[in-house]
């Protein structure tokens, strides 16, 4: 990946992409809830070659004290990204950017959370960019609010995003590396799917206003559909639990351990 | 509509019923007469309070702060005449990751009249509390109760742990300091203090010689005069210390 070629074509003759995707077509998406064992809610998104860490903390007493909301909880998010995440070192300073895309994601996951039952908090959002392959900043919206949903903050519902561009004239849902450096412009979305109300929309490049109007709507059908893949996600994290406990009783008749010992454990819960 | 039943696992946003139903409680949300999940988990139905809730699926809350009636542990950080505060550090025998703050108002130490929180709780004492409200910060405390209250205390004197003679009645091993404070059932058992019944202090006695009002008193108020404080070898209670009072007043 390290050294940069430009593509000779983003669209190919047959109308595929770089990495052989039809245009309104998503990377594979991964989607793993409560990797983190210390965080009170933590998720892990790979989408395509882009890999992001989100855990979420709190809700807990805010410091410094000043910036305390008597009304609400604030909403503290952190994009970083690792220095290993790009091809070229990244410098480990908290970048501009990273600062205003930490911005960004708190201002589109904020008006999803019910905040405001929990006064003078703080929520603490804390998002590792492991690798990046283009659309950080919506796959990290997607980790974040699951993240969030595996905190137990209460929601109006999950926030799926995604990134629709344009490259040779033709509009692409879901940008990689070479389509967001090379192509003509991005829009990247984020939705409440329940209202369908747009919390993230940004552009870069220039588009015409039937474009947008299509891109935006290429973007909430693909955002229905990353909401089904994290509903998905966070009911599996409960099947798994459930399954566990049966599994462990199982092994425990299997074993055949002696009546002394097989009590012990039993105090101990209790 | 009612499309959900007790256990079903539902994510935020999932209509569950409608609000003629079940009344939204924990871990819902109404919106346009329906009620959505606004927590992912386990359905509750409690069909006797028309009431829906959605939790863990064993019942249990998902947030990181104390609920009602959570057991908490933590350490006296700051007293003042009406309140003190505590820094939460576990919560039902299971650690914190990032420490809250409670308080604990004066009301709620004891049954009993209390005149100073200095009386009952002392910076870094370590106490075991019952929480009063949930989801809130700075979290309420109370100490009523036989299992709350300090179970760690130290001489605010020479920082020695302090040993449990008589309820609520500690003393220093090394320096023979009296402390009072308000403790657990259980202080300082887990730290290795074991009672010390024998030390605990005598009652005044009520049964003194009939006129010695004037030499009593003073004993009872032996910690006023100022030079007491100095002779720290002195015996809990003698003859030497009541004389020494005596003639301390007297000179007053």
């Amino acid at each position: 990946m390290s050294p940069e070629i430009k593509p000779d074509f983003l669209i190919s003759p047959e109308g595929l992409r770089v990495d052989g995707r039809r245009p309104d077509e998503l990377r594979p998406i991964e989607l793993e809830v409560g990797v983190l064992k210390t965080a009170d809610g933590s998720a892990m998104i790979k989408q395509g070659k882009t890999h992001i860490i989100a855990a979420v903390y709190g809700p807990r007493e805010l410091h410094p004290r000043h910036l305390t909301l008597n009304d609400k909880a604030y909403l503290r998010c952190v994009y970083r990204m690792a220095t290993f995440s790009v091809p070229d070192r990244k410098r480990p300073a908290p970048s501009r950017r990273e600062r205003e895309i930490s911005m960004v994601i708190t201002n589109a996951l904020e008006p999803a959370l019910f905040l405001e039952e929990f006064p003078r908090t703080v929520v603490d959002v804390f998002i590792q960019v492991i690798q990046a392959d283009g659309g950080t900043r919506c796959a990290a919206i997607n980790a974040a609010s699951l993240a969030l949903a595996d905190a137990g903050i209460p929601m109006r519902s999950l926030v799926p995003a995604v990134a629709v561009g344009k490259a040779d004239g033709v509009l692409i849902v879901d940008l990689g590396d070479a389509e967001d450096k090379y192509g003509e412009g991005d829009v990247p979305m984020a939705v409440l799917p329940s209202t369908g109300e747009i919390t993230l929309l940004q552009q870069d490049g220039s588009f015409t206003k039937e474009e947008l109007l299509e891109a935006i709507q290429m973007g909430l059908n693909a955002c229905t559909y990353i909401h089904e893949l994290q509903k998905d996600a966070l009911k599996r994290a409960y099947l798994r639990k459930t399954p566990e406990k049966e599994d462990e009783d199982e092994y425990e008749d299997d074993l055949e351990t002696d009546l002394g010992e097989s009590e012990l454990p039993e105090e101990a819960d209790e | 509509m009612a499309n959900v039943k007790s256990g079903d696992i539902v994510v935020p946003g999932d209509p569950l019923c409608v609000i003629e139903e079940f009344t939204p409680s924990f871990g819902t949300y109404e919106e346009n007469g329906v009620v959505y999940a606004a927590t992912s988990g386990a359905v509750a139905v409690d069909v006797k309070k028309r009431e829906i809730r959605v939790v863990n699926p064993d019942g249990s809350i998902r947030l990181s702060l104390p609920v009602k009636g959570d057991v908490l542990l933590g350490e006296v950080i700051n007293v003042y005449d009406q309140r003190a505060e505590v820094t939460v550090v576990k919560r039902n025998d299971t650690d914190i990751h990032n420490a809250l703050i409670g308080e604990v108002h004066i009301s709620n130490v004891t049954r009993r009249y209390v005149k100073s929180m200095y009386d009952v709780l002392r910076p870094s004492d370590i106490v075991r509390a019952r929480a009063l409200n949930t989801h809130q910060i700075p979290v309420q405390l109370s100490l009523v109760g036989p299992e709350f209250g300090v179970i760690y205390a130290k001489c605010s004197k020479c920082g020695y742990p302090l040993t449990y003679t008589a309820p609520n009645n500690l003393i220093c091993l090394r320096c023979e300091n009296r402390e009072t404070r308000e403790t657990a059932n259980d202080y300082g058992q887990r730290f290795g203090l074991e009672p010390r019944p024998d030390l605990a202090p005598r009652r005044r006695a009520p049964r003194g010689p009939p006129r010695g009002n004037r030499r009593t008193r003073p004993m009872g108020r032996r910690r006023l005069p100022p030079r007491q404080q100095h002779d720290g070898r002195r015996p809990p209670r003698g003859r030497s210390a009541g004389q020494r009072t005596g003639r301390g007043s007297r000179r007053r």
